[in-house]
């Protein structure tokens, strides 16, 4: 395994603990990101197209040195207290940053402690800021879900949640109902989203659907959680276009029947290996696609559909500690005839004659190109005009 | 699956102890899982023939995510399951931060899940000086906390402050003090000075382990004393330790009535499978 990647031109993925803030945003909690704050300021003018327009509880705790040193966590906790007192909220998330990691910060008996001393249900969830938004987005569904869901409730046959839904990988709630639309045309009810545009009460009845539907990575700790706890299958893929879509809803049915867990897409198909020991130069490929996880392995499956089953179609997605290693970056980026990926790579095309095909992802180049992302989820998404330019 | 961790001052025998009480539970059939958070990564020595396992830092610093449980964990003697948390190089890093990186990698794995293990030793180097300590009491790890003292000053003032590190720690969810082991250096008024010491923290002598030369003469074979000279005064007190420590199980655990049906049924088939 190498333990060392250079990035010279690439942006940074929005980390963990913008990832818990995004996911608990709408559900009615106050979110405190243990950190000495400053540059936690990206949370809301990059990672939170929602910051300008409705109204959250997210506070930065702002640790400085000495009580960090001397593990002084009452400072943290009668902050909390006396904002818990203020603005009275149903519940509170506690996530940090690298330096509460560094000093091994005690989360959750920290969280037990406010909660003794407020009465509100505390989460902690140990982010360590070093991680990617997938990550934060993850553990802090699968604490909340593990908290607050009911789980006496019987799964509904037809029935799913959308799992990893988030501005960060979805920007606008157009894209989010697009998706909805689209599985709701197919017989198939949305019963949650976890989490945007989705209620604290909603969110509760998630074990009211028989399947779940990953949507992007960051829904698959939350459904392995209630594949464990409560027996609901996962099914990962995004609907993008109506191929996709009538793929991930076949599955649906299917993980209703027998159980299973699946993926729409196939992952060693279209996986390009990068910054790993496996890693040996970039192949020629018609078609590269750089972006989320589960999102750019969806999009490889539904470009297929349109270039045709000997067309070369790759993903290359980021690790969620390392990144995208820039190397093989630029390598699969001189052997592709087109690259789908957010505007920002740009940069790393150098002499390519690649052709780039921008698709902006809100976790990747934060607000800068937000306007310019199409609705590619759902029926009415055309894939081959999309790659073709037409 | 039932877990304690043993702190004391260094050098007062917290490893010896660990390797010994591990010994004695896997001999009750039970399977058991010692964990050393030491950067010295020598509380599992004698468990594998007087060899250095590889530490969890050291393989996830060649393996990084790559490293799988069977890297970190070990089977060594009586089939006891081994790991040591290691740590940085000798006065660079950050040990306590080490420990607590070991525990995630450990938990990443699932390591609870699929070892199974009965009962879990965490054996700790020294004070609760710092959170990465701290780690092996806090929630979700141990839930008792046994300390080794022996009558020597030095030792009684370092348990007086990791008993009050614990009491501190009793609203956060953190272990509670199981009880003391006086481990004797043969000082003067060794039990009465422990004895003070238990009254102030009000604790109690759990076990009372005699100065044994056999644990040196252990050491030279490469094994531990449990195996070498299984019918010492050593050996016995730790078996009759290791009784208690199961009878004392927290009353709230569903474990405590499983832990002494492995025991009861499986009783002697340990003893035979040493390795060494």
């Amino acid at each position: 395994m190498r333990d060392w990647h250079v990035h010279v031109f690439t942006s940074t993925y929005t980390a963990d603990v913008s990832g818990v803030c995004s996911a608990m945003y709408e559900l009615g909690g106050m979110t405190i990101l243990h950190d000495p704050d400053g540059c936690n300021s990206t949370y809301t003018t990059h990672d939170e197209p929602r910051w300008y327009g409705s109204k959250a509880l997210m506070f930065v705790s702002g640790l400085d040195e000495l009580t960090a040193v001397l593990g002084d966590d009452d400072v943290l906790i009668n902050d909390v207290c006396a904002a818990a007192e203020d603005y009275k909220p149903r519940f509170i998330t506690l996530c940090g940053s690298s330096i509460p990691h560094i000093i091994a910060f005690d989360f959750k008996g920290v969280a037990h402690l406010i909660e003794k001393k407020t009465g509100i249900p505390v989460l902690p969830v140990p982010t360590n800021g070093l991680r990617m938004y997938t990550v934060g987005v993850g553990m802090a569904l699968r604490e909340w879900i593990r908290r607050f869901a009911d789980f006496s409730l019987k799964p509904e046959p037809k029935t799913i949640n959308l799992l990893g839904v988030t501005p960060i990988d979805f920007s606008r709630q157009e894209l989010v109902d697009a998706m909805k639309t689209a599985f709701e045309k197919r017989g198939l009810a949305v019963n949650a989203v976890g989490a945007m545009g989705e209620s604290f009460e909603q969110l509760q009845k998630v074990c009211r659907a028989s399947v779940n539907v990953v949507v992007s990575s960051a829904g698959l700790l939350p459904a392995k959680f209630l594949s464990d706890k409560a027996g609901i299958p996962f099914v990962e893929g995004t609907p993008i276009g109506s191929f996709m879509t009538d793929k991930i809803a076949e599955a649906v049915l299917q993980s209703e029947k027998d159980g299973q867990n699946c993926s729409v897409f196939d992952r060693g198909k279209y996986l390009a290996k990068a910054g790993n020991d496996e890693y040996a130069g970039a192949e020629k490929t018609n078609l590269i696609i750089i972006g989320e996880e589960v999102c750019s392995l969806s999009l490889a499956g539904a470009a297929e559909k349109v270039l045709g089953k000997d067309a070369v179609i790759r993903a290359l997605f980021p690790d969620a500690d390392e990144g995208i290693d820039e190397e093989a970056l630029v390598d699969y980026i001189n052997a592709a005839d087109a690259v789908i990926c957010d505007p920002l790579y740009r940069n790393a095309f150098g002499r390519s004659h690649a052709k780039l095909i921008p698709l902006p992802h809100e976790g990747y180049s934060g607000r800068i190109f937000r306007d310019d992302i199409p609705v590619f989820l759902g029926d009415g998404f055309d894939i081959k005009a999309f790659i073709m330019g037409m | 699956m039932f877990r304690i961790a043993i702190y004391g001052k260094g050098g007062i025998g917290k490893s010896t102890t660990a390797a010994a009480l591990s010994c004695a539970f896997a001999e009750k059939g039970l399977r058991v899982l010692q964990v050393g958070c030491d950067p010295k990564a020598d509380s599992t020595l004698y468990l594998h023939g007087g060899k250095r396992i590889p530490t969890i830092l050291e393989t996830l610093r060649k393996k990084r995510t790559q490293a799988e449980l069977e890297d970190l964990v070990f089977e060594g003697c009586k089939g006891i399951m081994c790991a040591e948390s290691g740590g940085p190089i000798p006065g660079l890093g950050c040990a306590g931060r080490g420990i607590a990186a070991a525990f995630e990698a450990l938990d990443e794995r699932n390591a609870f899940d699929i070892l199974k293990p009965d009962v879990v030793l965490y054996d700790v180097l020294g004070d609760v000086v710092c959170g990465g300590f701290a780690m092996p009491i806090r929630e979700g790890y141990a839930e008792q906390v046994y300390i080794v003292t022996s009558g020597e000053n030095m030792a009684i003032y370092a348990a007086a402050n990791i008993a009050m590190a614990v009491a501190n720690f009793k609203e956060r969810g953190y272990a509670s003090l199981g009880g003391v082991i006086l481990n004797r250096r043969d000082v003067p008024d060794e039990r009465e000075k422990v004895e003070t010491l238990c009254r102030d923290i009000e604790s109690e002598i759990v076990a009372d382990l005699p100065r044994d030369n056999m644990i040196a003469e252990a050491e030279k074979t490469g094994q531990p004393l449990m195996e070498a000279f299984p019918d010492s005064a050593f050996a016995k007190e730790i078996r009759r330790l290791a009784d208690y420590i199961l009878e004392h199980a927290p009353q709230s655990s569903d474990e405590r009535g499983i832990l002494y049906a492995s025991a009861d049924m499986e009783g002697k088939r340990a003893a035979d499978r040493c390795d060494l």
